[in-house]
């Protein structure tokens, strides 16, 4: 967003975003991976397991629900 | 004599006289992003599951979207944020700060529960536009080519603008709610007075709580909005904007989801039956005068493919963005397809993909929507982890970006929610008899 005015021209000017100069942006370049508690990454992996036990059974239960097992029984 | 120096306007900038233009037009540079992201969430399913809840509860759940206002509005704040901070999509800020198995982990959950989602968007277009006398064979394989012929120009603006436009469409929700005479007294005090159905607390009343959550707040809205704002190349400056553009999204995505619910209501106030919006359409067109009748029977089959265009184009959107991160292919609007084959094959298989899965004869699209909604619940909570992670980066992000205490309070009580509601889901999935 560009402000361009003097006492005699009180012009202003608005430039879209896609138009003007690109900023320089926080970066992970140098940083790695995060540094992670032992409690936090203990939680992450809980969450995977959680994550594709539950999957699995939701997987289960929609082959279930369209009657793909029918003919096992 | 004295010469006065005009300053040289910027390439592209745009002139304004009065500081008041200045900041309308700083809003609008900035402005999409927000309502894009909101507005595609009421997508296929979404009307599908708001039209049920009015039909199924009546006024009764009209609290819950007020509940879920702040909740849409923190959570892609911080996404806003994020993108503006770093400049980059939300896959590829968890590839980099959490590894390659953290991120291909959430890139195959984003992209399975993005396709399924895509199936039902699909069998909505199938669905409204049978009703309106097309063929399925016709309507879906016609709308995937203009789903992708609405990215395929080269042009994020163009995108943009078309997107914005459809958005704005979704004011026809509230013609129609209105046309259907609501009792708006009623209506405004369950909305803001919480209250339950007579039947008490039941699994078909906890499902479909779950489900309004999971289809307001979804996996790809996060991943969308920060790609896009990334995108967008939304300066430091244009945060304020931003929030604003994002909370004017969550204040509309609510309110036309509100309409819906006054229109499913219809149904519940007059013993109709439905299973679909496109039946509940006919329904609704049978008994009332000739006029009214056809305006609303075509305005909610039309409704019902906007909203599916909406879903469709932002979720593949969603799905080409985070995999180019990932895999580091040119992933932009910006370039043409020649220039970012990749990016742009992605979209179209994803599309065509989900198009082709409709067509098939026979496909159980019920169970295809329970399991979106299921899946989508069961994702969103672990994706938010992410995201309040990333947000308390401060060797990233610094002190100027990263949340500050009482955000953190707001976003772990939100987690906390999603998480308990993720559990009763998984509970239910395990003993369906669980509250019956």
């Amino acid at each position: 967003m560009a402000t361009l005015a003097t006492h005699h021209d009180p012009t202003l000017y608005v430039i879209h975003p896609l138009d003007d100069i690109q900023e320089q942006k926080c970066t992970s370049e140098g940083l790695g991976l995060m540094e992670l508690t032992p409690t936090v990454r203990f939680s992450l992996t809980a969450l995977r397991v959680y994550l594709i036990a539950m999957t699995l059974i939701i997987l289960y239960r929609t082959l279930a629900l369209t009657n793909l097992f029918r003919h096992a029984h | 004599m004295s010469t006065i120096m005009q300053p040289l306007a910027p390439p592209g900038a745009i002139r304004v006289r009065r500081p008041w233009q200045r900041t309308v037009l700083s809003f609008l540079v900035a402005f999409g992003p927000g309502l894009i992201v909101m507005e595609a969430d009421n997508d296929a399913g979404a009307v599908s599951t708001y039209m049920q809840a009015g039909g199924q509860y009546g006024y009764h759940l009209l609290w819950v979207l007020l509940l879920l206002l702040p909740i849409c509005y923190f959570v892609q704040e911080m996404v806003a944020r994020l993108g503006i901070a770093t400049g980059k999509g939300h896959a590829a800020m968890i590839y980099e700060r959490f590894g390659k198995a953290w991120g291909r982990f959430s890139l195959f959950d984003l992209l399975a529960v993005n396709f399924l989602t895509l199936i039902t968007e699909f069998a909505a277009i199938s669905l409204a536009m049978r009703g309106l006398g097309v063929a399925p064979v016709i309507s879906v394989p016609l709308s995937a080519l203009a789903l992708v012929g609405l990215i395929a120009t080269g042009s994020y603006r163009r995108w943009e603008r078309i997107v914005v436009v459809l958005c704005l469409l979704d004011l026809t929700w509230f013609v129609t709610a209105a046309l259907l005479h609501p009792v708006w007294h009623e209506a405004l005090t369950r909305t803001f007075i919480p209250s339950l159905p007579h039947a008490g607390v039941t699994g078909d009343l906890v499902f479909l709580i779950i489900a309004i959550v999971g289809t307001t707040i979804a996996p790809w809205q996060l991943f969308f909005q920060q790609s896009c704002v990334a995108e967008k190349r939304l300066r430091f400056a244009d945060l304020k904007w931003a929030r604003l553009d994002t909370l004017i999204g969550a204040c509309f995505t609510v309110l036309v989801a509100g309409a819906m619910m006054l229109v499913g209501a219809f149904a519940y106030n007059h013993n109709i039956p439905f299973t679909d919006p496109a039946q509940l359409a006919g329904s609704i067109a049978a008994i009332l005068p000739l006029r009214t009748g056809t305006f609303i029977h075509h305005a909610l089959l039309l409704l019902m493919v906007n909203a599916a265009v909406l879903g469709t184009t932002a979720i593949s959107l969603a799905s080409a963005w985070a995999y180019g991160e990932v895999a580091g292919w040119e992933h932009s609007l910006h370039k043409k397809p020649s220039e970012a084959p990749a990016f742009y094959a992605v979209y179209a298989l994803c599309v065509f993909a989900a198009a082709g899965v409709v067509l098939i004869p026979h496909l159980p699209l019920q169970v295809v929507i329970i399991t979106v909604q299921v899946f989508a619940g069961l994702v969103l909570p672990s994706a938010i982890i992410f995201l309040q992670l990333l947000l308390n980066d401060h060797a990233l992000l610094g002190d100027r970006w990263v949340n500050r205490p009482w955000n953190n309070w707001i976003n772990w009580s939100i987690v906390a929610i999603l998480f308990a509601l993720s559990i009763v889901l998984a509970a239910q999935v395990l003993l369906p008899n669980l509250f019956n």
